[in-house]
């Protein structure tokens, strides 16, 4: 038999959950914008014994990890391009030939400098104008390579400090997976943690590509190119390291001569800015740390692999090539020039008319050292425009046999002049025009493959993001119908209590 | 599919950016008045546009060879033909002072405007242009090619210059002795000698000047002929390489300029969709049960 105590704990009990739901749709509001909140629910259970009305349980977080995983995913491509294309745009500015300031410019200003004095080899004004474009041509060279050097500077300071930002992240995720855990052992709600988890490793995976694993625990162990990045309380760091591939005279690999920098997981737990100290004496002790440090062998993603893959892909080919050109065409520029014939009368030949320090291969820099050669800078006459006549006297200073049909004033297009350091000295070159257009090319196709993909996995994002906010995201309207359902539960329960008193009453009269 | 709040708001804001952009683009396009500003725009067309612009400015070196030898030409057929004049005046000179009538302070006389005429010659021979250069010295144009008091009269060089005026095609660039005052007299020597028999009233040898002098008059007729023919070659190769200009000009122009009726219907279509989006989508926002439930 059900009496009236049982009949207001009935009541109360829904008083109880409609202040719950009210509480919870309040809740979702007040939440409604904020970045990776996943909307609260509770469900409503009957209570099977009677005299016990209703129960919330609850609340919980909808959350769906499938689309997180793939959401991560994709932030991991987009990171990946987008973070090329700073550097790229630079690069793009520097190899503008579309603006006519450019190498390729410049050369062919160079180019008609000769052709023009050519047809007037004896002329000082137009010497003066080959010296002058020549200077030029020197300094578009310089600030192309110098230009090129900052930005693969930035880049790396670019990669340090995403480094540095990836180690901040794992250490947050670290923290947090421990107060998770600590949460959920105590049979505490962790959704807040969880969220604010779910939303750093949301931006963790912009920066490098990762996988996470849910444990039983309710941590996450967290990998990165194979290798461990954060598990339970304990993370890896990461960092920058540079790797120079000398010339092997034996082999033909495309990075000799080049720089690479690639990223290390330190793992263990050791942190190389501030080793341990092993033995209890107060001083940090040095740790040898090479067992600890794993260099994946796949390719790295996220923003930090897109700043590390346009280092070593673009800038450093590009910088080797652009010393390559600068090299190959000031050499056999050198050679045609020291066989004419100056103005003097004697005639003289064997001046260099670039300053050629050094020696293949080792000709790093060289484009941003290029300049006129003691022989002709300010000395108009020994611009060597008359060609040997085969009796050891030059045609007249007014012979432009070396000029023309030596090609001094083709060379910079035509001559398979441009060789690789990488490749034997015997190997055939390639010409000026291909080596420029070939490094326009490829500076100009990897931005465009860059914001194509930014483009592409910009809508992939959008896509999932909406997919992810259509399920776990909260909508106002849902929640102020719920508030009015909590409303009128509330006030439905309350007429319980109140007939139940009324009832109470009637029977206290009867016996009063 | 459920809609929420943030759904609303991202799809605004992204609707937006997206219109805003295009109406940004449309007039970036318009202003710089070009359709790749940038390698990326569109990497293969941009090489090939740098590619025409190497081809251009190569023809432009030739335009330029092309401008001096037309000068120079044009120069030397007005001297060549001041040449033919003056040598016709010295024969009319010579026909007047054939016969022994003629006596010898006529002929004295003669014998100056006959000098007056070979000093007018040599100066013409020693023509210089611009910075200095001798017309008629070949490659070695640093020097006046003619003497009077050299052998054969000629001294330059035996060499042209060659220039570059179109791919692969070479002319001279210089005239040498043989192709305009002679290298070996042709032209000074019958003057020279009609000065000497007038002084030495020589009626034979005067007499022998008025066909020295015709020959003379001939090969320099001959000379302008054949220069003149150079000059019409030149002519010629510049109109071509012109023509060939213009279409890589062309060419150019079609990779790298906008075609500026479609990029303005491309304006305004996307500053239409502009107006329709920010309208819709602000009525978007405004939509909720808060303006309904009490």
């Amino acid at each position: 038999m059900t009496t009236f105590n049982e009949i207001l704990s009935i009541g109360r009990s829904g008083l109880h959950t409609a202040r719950s739901m009210l509480n919870m749709a309040g809740y979702n509001i007040a939440n409604a914008d904020t970045p990776g909140f996943s909307r609260r629910v509770a469900s409503l259970v009957a209570q099977s014994v009677l005299g016990m009305g209703v129960e919330s349980q609850g609340p919980t977080a909808i959350r769906n990890n499938l689309l997180n995983r793939n959401l991560m995913v994709s932030y991991g491509e987009k990171g990946f391009h987008e973070s090329q294309l700073h550097s790229l745009s630079i690069m793009e500015t520097v190899l503008n030939d579309l603006d006519e300031q450019g190498i390729i410019s410049h050369l062919m200003s160079f180019e008609t400098s000769l052709e023009k004095l050519s047809a007037n080899p004896s002329s000082l004004p137009l010497r003066q104008g080959v010296l002058s474009a020549a200077q030029s041509l020197a300094a578009s060279f310089k600030a192309t390579w110098d230009q090129v050097d900052r930005t693969k500077d930035l880049t790396k300071q670019h990669a340090e400090s995403l480094a540095k930002d990836i180690n901040i992240k794992t250490t947050d995720l670290a923290h947090l997976n421990q107060e998770i855990r600590s949460l959920l052992d105590n049979q505490q709600d962790a959704s807040s943690l969880i969220d604010q988890r779910d939303a750093v490793l949301g931006e963790l995976s912009q920066l490098i590509d990762v996988n996470a694993i849910p444990q039983a625990n309710g941590t996450l162990l967290i990998f990165s190119c194979g290798q461990p990045l954060v598990s339970e309380e304990n993370t890896a760091t990461v960092r920058v390291f540079e790797q120079a591939f000398p010339i092997d005279p034996a082999t033909t690999d495309p990075q000799e001569g080049t720089t690479a920098i690639g990223l290390e997981f330190i793992l263990g737990g050791v942190d190389p800015d501030n080793p341990p100290d092993i033995n209890g004496d107060g001083v940090q002790d040095n740790v040898d740390l090479a067992p600890f440090i794993k260099r994946p062998q796949t390719t790295v993603g996220g923003e930090i692999g897109g700043v590390l893959s346009v280092y070593n892909d673009v800038l450093e080919p590009t910088r080797k090539r652009i010393d390559e050109v600068a090299f190959g065409y000031a050499t056999e520029f050198n050679i045609r020039h020291q066989a004419g014939f100056n103005l003097d009368d004697p005639q003289v030949s064997g001046f260099d008319f670039w300053e050629a320090a050094t020696t293949f291969p080792n000709i790093n820099g060289f484009a941003q050292s290029l300049q006129l050669s003691a022989d002709v800078d300010g000395k108009l006459e020994n611009i060597a425009a008359a060609e040997d006549d085969g009796t050891g006297v030059g045609e007249g200073p007014g012979g432009n046999g070396n000029l023309t049909f030596n090609g001094l004033n083709k060379l910079s297009l035509e001559s398979d002049i441009v060789k690789a350091v990488h490749l034997p000295a015997t190997a055939t070159g390639e010409t000026v025009r291909n080596a420029l257009e070939g490094v326009l090319f490829v500076v100009a196709e990897a931005k465009h493959r860059a914001q194509v993909g930014v483009e592409t996995e910009g809508s992939t994002v959008i896509h999932l993001e909406t997919l992810l906010q259509s399920e776990t995201g909260v909508s106002v309207d849902e929640e102020l119908i719920a508030m009015t359902q909590a409303n009128k539960a509330f006030e439905a329960a309350s007429a319980v209590i109140r007939q139940a008193d009324k009832m109470s009453q009637t029977l206290m009269n009867l016996v009063g | 599919m459920r809609v929420t709040n943030s759904m609303i708001t991202n799809f605004v804001k992204q609707t937006n950016q997206i219109a805003k952009t295009s109406v940004m683009n449309a007039v970036q396009d318009i202003s710089s008045g070009d359709a790749i500003r940038n390698l990326s725009d569109n990497p293969v067309d941009a090489v090939r546009i740098v590619e025409y612009s190497e081809v251009i400015n190569r023809l432009d070196a030739y335009e330029n060879n092309l401008q001096v030898l037309q000068f120079d030409l044009n120069l030397i057929d007005s001297i060549m033909g001041q040449a033919v004049d003056i040598l016709g005046n010295a024969k009319a000179l010579a026909l007047a002072s054939v016969g022994e009538s003629v006596s010898q302070t006529e002929r004295d006389a003669a014998a100056v405007s006959a000098r007056q005429y070979f000093e007018q010659l040599l100066n013409l021979a020693n023509t210089q242009v611009d910075t200095g250069r001798f017309l008629f010295a070949g490659t070695e144009d640093n020097a006046a090619p003619y003497d009077a008091t050299a052998p054969g009269y000629y001294v330059g060089g035996t060499n042209n210059r060659r220039v570059e005026i179109t791919p692969g095609v070479f002319t001279d660039a210089t005239v040498v002795g043989a192709d305009s005052f002679g290298a070996n007299g042709e032209v000074f020597q019958p003057l020279d000698d009609f000065i000497t028999a007038l002084q030495n009233g020589d009626f034979a040898a005067i007499d022998q000047s008025l066909d020295d002098l015709d020959a003379a008059i001939n090969f320099t007729l001959l000379r302008q002929v054949e220069l003149g023919e150079r000059a019409k070659q030149i002519d010629d190769m510049d109109m071509t390489n012109s023509d060939l200009r213009d279409r890589y000009v062309l060419q150019r122009a079609s990779l790298q300029e906008i075609d500026l009726t479609s990029k303005i219907t491309e304006l305004r279509a996307a500053e239409t969709a502009l107006d329709a989006i920010v309208q819709v989508t602000s009525r978007l926002m405004d939509t909720s049960l808060m303006s309904f439930l009490r």
